[in-house]
């Protein structure tokens, strides 16, 4: 056995020992990251419903699943502690339709989705992350993502008007699809909505707001298509 | 001499004038043609309005009608499932549908083409792909979602429901010799919206308790596709009986061929 090797499998078993003894400091490390993680995020929580218990309350448009007919959505007037910061209203709005659905079978996100992060530009863009809870539990259908993504850029549009278009990630990260069927490639065009919707009061049920009217689309010729690479 | 001149000419005068009649037939003009052409129109179809002084030409042979299949998901794509011991899962379903659909519309006369033929995973650009190189077609993509009333159908076309954003990407490209592979759906909008409307009558007609007026919705395969391009959602893969919702393969078949027959006729028509 040369002297070179020697040294070799010496610093290895030195490296080996050294992780041995890392790791268990490492997990822990990790474990005190996570817990403090999910205090801030109850501890927000906690704020948010605090506030909203007291008195600056202002009522907005959540869009949940209508109670009639849950293949469409519907206002609710709900009292919320908006404030006055564009991104933080956006970001109680889109935590109230989230936790504060008025029964399960409303909600058009699934349960346990988190609001990970929310950024409002200076150019009007929103860019909203979710855990990826909303797209692996949400129930798999071209409806049900439909409704989904619906409820998040119109309850987006009536808390913060100021924000011009919408950017959804997943965890983060750039997703092609919400859960294998709806768009999520692009951004959402909230300039376009035009006013935000008439609200009905919470409590008795609304009316439906249709999701089935028609939209214009131009025509023309079938030009070559350039697939991306 | 003078004699001799005479009667060579009177030789050769009948031989002048049948060549001067020969040359006058062929050279008459239709006014000097006898009347054979005017007493074949009695039995000529009536003119179309507004066609007087249009060369008559015979009638061009339909193009083929062509219809691609899109069985959603496949291979570790499964869709949405059922819970259970006898969990049945979106992709076979809407697999074997799309077969048996292809089998009765190609007994109509329809040609099908499918974008997969067993339990493999394509991406949603190869499935557009194989749609986008045919010059001509209908596309049709098939889901089961996990909700809604047993043995329904529900049909959509591309874009945004009514108060909704619309996709921002979604703008027409004008004056581009090609489109961009995120717009090709853009150019087919009026026409997969026309199909969509026709094809949910019929099937509501066929599949009771189905909605009768389609959907729009941003489903991210419509969008890529360079056609008139449909979704039907089934309802649902959560169903007591699993095999019901293959049954529904047949009314399916026939609810699109009916919808593609009137969607023909109805652009006949259009001047």
């Amino acid at each position: 056995m040369s002297r070179a090797f020697r040294i070799a499998l010496l610093v290895i078993l030195l490296a080996v020992l050294a992780g041995i003894l890392w790791f268990p400091a490492l997990r822990r490390q990790v474990q005190r990251a996570e817990r403090q993680e999910q205090s801030e995020e109850v501890a927000r929580r906690e704020v948010i419903h605090a506030v909203q218990d007291g008195q600056n309350q202002e009522k907005v448009a959540i869009y949940w699943l209508s109670a009639d007919n849950p293949r469409e959505l519907a206002p609710v007037e709900t009292p919320l502690a908006l404030g006055s910061d564009p991104a933080q209203r956006a970001r109680v709005a889109l935590e109230a339709l989230i936790t504060r659905a008025p029964a399960p079978e409303q909600r058009p996100l699934p349960l346990g989705t988190t609001l990970q992060a929310f950024y409002l530009l200076d150019d009007g863009t929103a860019v909203a992350d979710f855990s990826d809870t909303l797209s692996h539990d949400l129930p798999a259908g071209i409806s049900t993502e439909q409704l989904a993504v619906d409820a998040i850029v119109r309850t987006l549009h009536a808390a913060a008007p100021q924000a011009r278009r919408l950017r959804i990630l997943i965890a983060g990260q750039e997703a092609e699809t919400l859960a294998g069927h709806v768009d999520l490639a692009g951004a959402f065009d909230l300039a376009s909505m035009g006013a935000p919707a008439r609200t009905a009061p919470q409590g008795p049920t609304p009316p439906a707001a249709s999701t089935s009217t028609a939209t214009q689309a131009p025509t023309g010729e079938k030009k070559p298509v350039a697939k991306p690479k | 001499m003078l004699r001799r001149r005479t009667a060579r000419a009177a030789r050769t005068l009948p031989f002048l004038f049948f060549l001067a009649v020969l040359a006058g037939s062929r050279t008459a003009t239709p006014a000097q043609q006898p009347p054979e052409a005017p007493q074949a129109t009695p039995t000529a179809p009536p003119a179309i309005p507004g066609s007087q002084g249009l060369p008559e030409r015979p009638p061009a042979p339909a193009p083929p009608l062509v219809v691609i299949l899109d069985p959603a998901h496949g291979g570790a794509d499964s869709g949405a499932h059922s819970e259970g011991d006898e969990a049945v899962a979106e992709k076979d379903i809407v697999l074997a549908i799309a077969q048996a659909m292809r089998r009765e519309l190609e007994r109509q006369g329809i040609r099908v083409v499918l974008t997969r033929q067993g339990d493999t995973e394509a991406s949603i650009n190869d499935r557009a792909a194989i749609a986008n190189a045919l010059p001509s077609g209908f596309f049709v993509t098939l889901h089961v979602g996990s909700t809604g009333d047993e043995n329904t159908a529900q049909a959509y076309s591309f874009g945004a429901p009514l108060g909704s954003a619309p996709p921002a990407q979604m703008p027409r490209p004008v004056g581009l010799a090609m489109v961009r592979w995120e717009d090709a759906q853009a150019s087919f909008a009026v026409a997969s919206r026309r199909l969509a409307e026709l094809l949910q009558v019929e099937l509501a007609q066929k599949l009771r308790g189905s909605p009768d007026v389609p959907q729009f919705a941003e489903v991210r395969q419509l969008r890529v596709v360079a056609h008139p391009a449909v979704a039907i959602e089934l309802s649902n893969v959560g169903e007591d009986d699993p095999a019901a919702l293959q049954k529904t393969a047949a009314p399916l078949a026939n609810a699109l061929a009916r919808a593609l027959a009137v969607y023909r006729q109805s652009l006949e028509v259009k001047p």
